[in-house]
């Protein structure tokens, strides 16, 4: 049996103002090392809140979350941000890449607070690149790319952080349905050579391939299969 | 290739979890790429100091090359003159006489001294071509001055025509006279070939020769010159007398402190003396002046131009929301975020210093050019005021660095 990677106890966000807003209900939920996730829901069901807390984007505001058996609650900041760079790599939907900077530059950006060297960061960027297929595209700028070369850009870039959990909010939301399971045959192949992958979507015929799917309603987390 | 797993800190406060770290060399870097990425923006942002630091450094050079050129036009002529006066006039003995002046001349740093004083005027001392009772209409009033042969020589009294009196005529008690040019002419004297005489309060003198004296600089002298020994057969009273005495270049104000005790080594505080503005400090109080004035200026710009930075880079910081929550996101630290923003306000400061600095020296040597002075700007300022721009970018980069430090990665990437 694998190593349980995340844990949430009874764990809950409710945003609070005029009017607070259960985003998150209490949640107990584990989730293994090797697993691949999909997150469904409708839009404001609370998917991406239930994946910002997994990703230490958010803290619970109720309830505990261990992130390879470290409770993150009494984290500091600083502590956190360590955490959130060695564990977590993000894909978003928006892709999130800078548009004055070339594929390469990219990938490689996250690699310069683990006090890698520049010359470093551009080989193990270049690697990473030419395993989502990119190579030969290093020093395309993302206005160069296509939707599906861009969130295989952003998939690279979540690579070369070595994470142990990949967080996917979306990543095919803005992409035809080619480069769409031209992504997802990607996030497989990862997951399959060992690496955790969470994808938060509302397509349920993407989720309905994948091995276990958790289903999110109004803040409410229910094991779907 | 397999990817090496990065360096692991054993002093994290989580044990296997890597800490998030940035080297100093590569936030330099990216600050420096950053801000070469937006050219206009960089350029926009640094021009707020750079025209604080041109001013400044204009400033001080204009004061500089003034204040250089002020001294400079302090002629030689005024910065040689002491005179002493009487502040006891009539007191015995007196000390303001020849005896008085030869004990000036022995000392070091004089280069010539005389005695001078003007007789006063009125009904009874009516200058004339002809002998006239007194009080009688064919006088004019012009003014009569006592001048030793020293004094002639200290004051640099030339003849147009004629020549001067000397030694022996005052010793003599010759009643001869020098006219200027003005005095000539009012008296109706063209020539003086034939030796005209005039009459001084009724007495006779012989005038000699035509001075060429400098009227800006010898006022008293514009009328009649006269020599002590041939003054003395004129009645009448006279102004306190005075000691003139010409020093060696740089001697004015040693001979001013030692002047009193030379002429009355037993009452030197009878003595007043008038000596030169020091040049040095001269230069020092128009430099002062000036450059406190003009600093002002300056610095009313240069917090202009901090504000302008802060804006700017606040404004910046906003529109790279995103991008710094990328960052978090990635690993940076709060601490990284702070000291990226903080090193692009210190590169924007030092280019508007350096900018600032090169068109300050331009337009110091500009103005200076101008107006026919010496362009002077010292090396401590130009050294000084680069380092002025890079204190204020790192004034003007603290508050909104702490703000981007702020940005939560989730708020940026959701926003």
């Amino acid at each position: 049996m694998s190593v349980v990677e995340l844990a949430l106890e009874d764990a809950a966000r409710t945003y609070e103002g005029a009017v607070p807003v259960d985003a998150l209900r209490p949640t107990t939920l584990e989730v293994r090392a090797g697993e691949f996730v999909a997150l469904t829901g409708r839009s404001g069901s609370g998917k991406s809140t239930l994946l910002n807390i997994l990703g230490l984007l958010d803290r619970p505001s109720a309830g505990s979350y261990r992130v390879r058996g470290i409770e993150v609650g009494s984290l500091r900041e600083r502590e956190l941000t360590s955490l959130r760079a060695a564990e977590f790599g993000f894909v978003f939907q928006a892709f999130h890449l800078l548009a004055d900077r070339t594929a390469l530059e990219n990938v490689a950006l996250g690699l310069m607070y683990r006090g890698i060297c520049s010359t470093d960061r551009r080989e193990l960027a270049a690697v990473a690149l030419g395993r989502v297929g990119l190579a030969h595209r290093e020093h395309a700028l993302p206005a160069e790319l296509s939707g599906g070369e861009r969130q295989r850009v952003a998939v690279a870039r979540a690579l070369t952080q070595r994470p142990t959990v990949l967080l996917c909010d979306e990543p095919t939301g803005n992409l035809d349905r080619r480069n769409a399971d031209g992504v997802i045959g990607l996030l497989s192949e990862l997951n399959a050579s060992g690496l955790t992958v969470l994808i938060a979507t509302h397509d349920e015929q993407l989720a309905g391939t994948l091995p276990r799917v958790l289903s999110v309603d109004d803040g409410i987390v229910s094991e779907h299969r | 290739m397999r990817l090496p797993r990065p360096h692991r800190s054993k002093r994290h406060a989580l044990p296997g979890v890597p800490r998030s770290r940035v080297r100093i060399r590569d936030v330099i870097v990216e600050a420096c790429q950053n801000v070469s990425r937006s050219p206009l923006r960089t350029t926009l942002t640094a021009t707020g100091t750079a025209l604080a630091v041109a001013t400044a450094v204009a400033t001080v050079g204009m004061a500089e090359s003034a204040s250089g050129a002020v001294s400079g036009a302090f002629n030689q002529l005024n910065a040689t003159s002491v005179t002493f006066t009487d502040n006891d006039p009539g007191r015995r003995p007196e000390v303001f006489d020849e005896a008085g002046v030869s004990a000036l001349r022995q000392l070091h740093g004089v280069a010539a001294a005389g005695l001078t004083w003007s007789l006063r005027g009125g009904a009874d001392l009516g200058v004339s071509r002809t002998l006239v009772p007194a009080g009688g209409q064919a006088s004019t009033e012009l003014p009569v001055a006592v001048a030793s042969p020293g004094a002639l020589a200290t004051l640099g009294v030339t003849v147009t025509e004629g020549r001067l009196y000397d030694g022996g005529m005052d010793n003599r008690g010759a009643q001869v006279a020098l006219l200027s040019q003005q005095a000539a002419s009012s008296l109706g004297i063209s020539s003086i070939d034939l030796s005209p005489t005039i009459y001084i309060s009724g007495v006779r003198f012989t005038v000699i020769g035509v001075a060429k004296v400098d009227l800006l600089t010898n006022q008293s002298l514009a009328g009649v010159l006269v020599p002590p020994g041939g003054a003395a057969a004129i009645s009448g009273r006279g102004t306190p007398r005075t000691i003139i005495v010409r020093t060696t270049s740089g001697a004015a104000q040693l001979i001013g402190r030692q002047g009193p005790y030379a002429i009355d080594p037993y009452d030197p505080g009878r003595v007043n003396t008038a000596v030169p503005i020091d040049p040095t400090q001269l230069h020092n109080e128009v430099s002062d002046e000036l450059t406190a004035l003009l600093l002002a200026v300056a610095g009313v710009t240069l917090l202009v131009g901090v504000f302008s930075i802060t804006n700017i880079t606040f404004l910046a910081v906003a529109q790279r929301r995103f991008e710094i929550g990328l960052r978090r996101s990635l690993g940076a630290a709060p601490l990284h975020i702070a000291a990226l923003i903080l090193l692009e306000a210190l590169v924007v400061g030092a280019l508007g210093g350096l900018l600032g600095t090169s068109i300050g020296v331009v337009a110091t040597a500009a103005i200076s050019a101008a107006k026919g002075w010496a362009p002077t700007l010292s090396t401590v300022i130009l050294l000084l005021a680069p380092l002025v721009g890079c204190c204020a970018g790192l004034l003007a980069g603290m508050y909104p660095a702490w703000r981007a430090s702020r940005i939560s990665p989730l708020s940026a990437l959701q926003g």
